[in-house]
């Protein structure tokens, strides 16, 4: 379990204060996946350097099971962070080392043999799927192979915690999509709790288990994701979640109502039904579908005529089918 | 003076040039690497900001780069003598050679160390590695290539700065030019003896960067 206890991070440049993160408590269970979003300048980076102390917070404290890694010297703590493992956008991969030195670098450091640590390496490289690719040097692997090599090489100390500092954000869709399922695949299999930073909600929707929303330094919501993206609550989490569609049209006369699908009422032609039986003229605003933790569901975005009656017809139907809704207030975004 | 003679002379002259020269970059690079590495890690962004040792070290590293190396020379004529036991002689040229060659790569260093892509050395710190492991593990092995194109540079340096010790009573090619073709106004063994030396700046240089390529694993060969 990672704990983070109010804490808080300013940067002090000449005369300029930067409030990076404020307050922020957040538990983090064993065996999840956690994610982390927020738009750029949010503090996402600021936040994971905080849980392994690359940054030092200003105030508060970051524990790590029960050890509390702010209390620390150097020595201790350098131990510790054998135990999270980190990747990063740039992947960060040693230039003048091959695949293989690369995921034996951690192993050197902690003072394992060589002859084990190179085992060892050879083990993990062949779990990211680069059996083939052991001698090669990063200048000659793609984007999606570095990403692996780290990887492999931050599970190389046998970690009980990954941090991933937008690992997938310098990678393309289907090299993401990939790099997901690897990292999905060492949580099922190894047990490890993984914590995820990113900016872009697909991310999130398709690996984590919870996620907390970021934004401006503080930590706005928080919940397992079926709940985040059911019911956002706030106004950064709704922009994030709703069909980018919706965005275009500025001038609603109606009032807004999204739809999630589940799955479960998908033999029913609920806008058919809407506009037949409930006589409502509803406009398509928005729509998509996303894989939310492994499940598919799908979204709507309605604007419904200002008329109570007419809506209270449409809940009442919606609530028959027991398709989730809510109304949206979000004006002019 | 016949051409076996000038040959012979233009021959020992380089081999002794050579041995100055490529004793002092080996000396100085002894001092100046462990400098140049406490230049980059006690930057106030480095891996251990220390703001006073980095700015002593700064102002030692800065004034004796300024001083002309003939001054330098001559100024350190007593030094040179307490450690080589005389001031003329290939030998008592390396000494200054190293003392003016030593701030010279020290900067050349910190700047090679700088070109290391700073993700590199967090990868590093987030995996649990010490200071001292992130210089010998991360940091030269990563600058290799650089310091050796650094290495070049020195070296062509220190071959100049050699030269200019012949004024002094120092042996090798810049004796020659300056004996033969400066007192003795033999233009024509001054001219053989640049042309010596071109040619040894060329050799190296060549070599060098042939090192620094060959050993790049960034370059896809």
């Amino acid at each position: 379990m990672i704990r983070l206890e109010q804490v808080s991070k300013t940067f002090v440049q000449k005369d300029k204060q930067t409030e990076a993160l404020k307050n922020v408590s957040l538990t983090i269970e064993d065996g999840s996946i956690f994610g982390i979003i927020g738009s750029s300048g949010a503090g996402k980076s600021t936040l994971v350097r905080c849980l392994n102390l690359l940054e030092r917070p200003t105030e508060g404290k970051v524990y790590i099971d029960d050890t509390e890694l702010t209390a620390l010297g150097s020595a201790d703590l350098r131990t510790e962070r054998r135990k999270i493992g980190m990747v990063f956008q740039q992947f960060n991969l040693l230039a003048q080392r091959n695949a293989l030195k690369n995921v034996c670098y951690p192993l050197e450091i902690a003072g394992v043999g060589a002859r084990q640590a190179k085992e060892r390496a050879k083990e993990l490289l062949k779990m990211v799927g680069l059996e083939d690719r052991m001698y090669h040097y990063p200048a000659q692997l793609s984007g999606g192979q570095k990403q692996r090599v780290a990887i492999a090489r931050a599970l190389a100390t046998e970690p009980k915690y990954l941090l991933c500092d937008e690992a997938t954000s310098a990678l393309d869709p289907n090299t993401t999509n990939s790099i997901l399922e690897l990292l999905k695949e060492i949580n099922e299999r190894l047990g490890v709790t993984i914590i995820v930073i990113t900016h872009e909600m697909r991310v999130v929707e398709k690996i984590c288990t919870h996620v907390a929303v970021l934004n401006e330094g503080e930590i706005i919501e928080e919940g397992s994701i079926q709940d985040v993206f059911l019911s956002p609550k706030t106004k950064v989490a709704q922009e994030m979640i709703y069909p980018k569609q919706k965005f275009e049209k500025q001038d609603h006369s109606g009032r807004l109502f999204r739809l999630v699908f589940g799955g479960q009422a998908s033999s029913e032609p609920v806008l058919a039904n809407l506009v037949l039986h409930c006589q409502i003229p509803v406009n398509i605003l928005g729509a998509g579908t996303e894989d939310i933790g492994g499940r598919a569901y799908g979204q709507m975005l309605l604007e419904f005529p200002d008329n109570e009656e007419l809506i209270t017809r449409a809940k009442k139907y919606l609530d028959e089918i027991q398709v989730h809704y809510e109304e949206e207030f979000i004006d002019g975004i | 003076m016949e051409f076996s003679q000038l040959l012979s002379l233009l021959g020992s002259g380089a081999l002794e040039t050579l041995y100055m020269v490529i004793l002092s970059t080996a000396c100085s690079y002894l001092v100046g690497i462990p400098l140049g590495v406490l230049l980059f890690i006690t930057d106030k962004k480095g891996i251990c900001p220390c703001r006073i040792l980095n700015w002593i070290l700064g102002v030692i590293v800065n004034l004796t780069r300024s001083i002309p190396f003939i001054i330098l020379l001559i100024a350190i004529l007593p030094f040179t003598r307490l450690v080589a036991g005389t001031t003329i002689g290939t030998n008592a040229t390396v000494v200054p050679l190293v003392v003016a060659a030593i701030p010279f790569i020290a900067r050349m260093v910190e700047s090679s160390l700088k070109e290391v892509d700073y993700g590199v050395i967090e990868a590093a710190q987030a995996m649990g590695s010490g200071n001292f492991q992130i210089i010998w593990k991360v940091l030269l092995p990563e600058a290799r290539p650089s310091l050796f194109v650094g290495c070049t540079i020195a070296f062509a340096t220190l071959l100049g700065y050699s030269a200019m010790a012949g004024f002094t009573g120092g042996g090798g090619l810049g004796a020659i030019a300056i004996n033969y073709g400066y007192y003795r106004y033999k233009a024509g063994i001054m001219w053989a003896t640049v042309l010596v030396l071109v040619l040894i700046v060329q050799v190296f240089q060549e070599l060098g960067m042939f090192i620094a390529n060959k050993t790049d694993k960034r370059i896809r060969n």
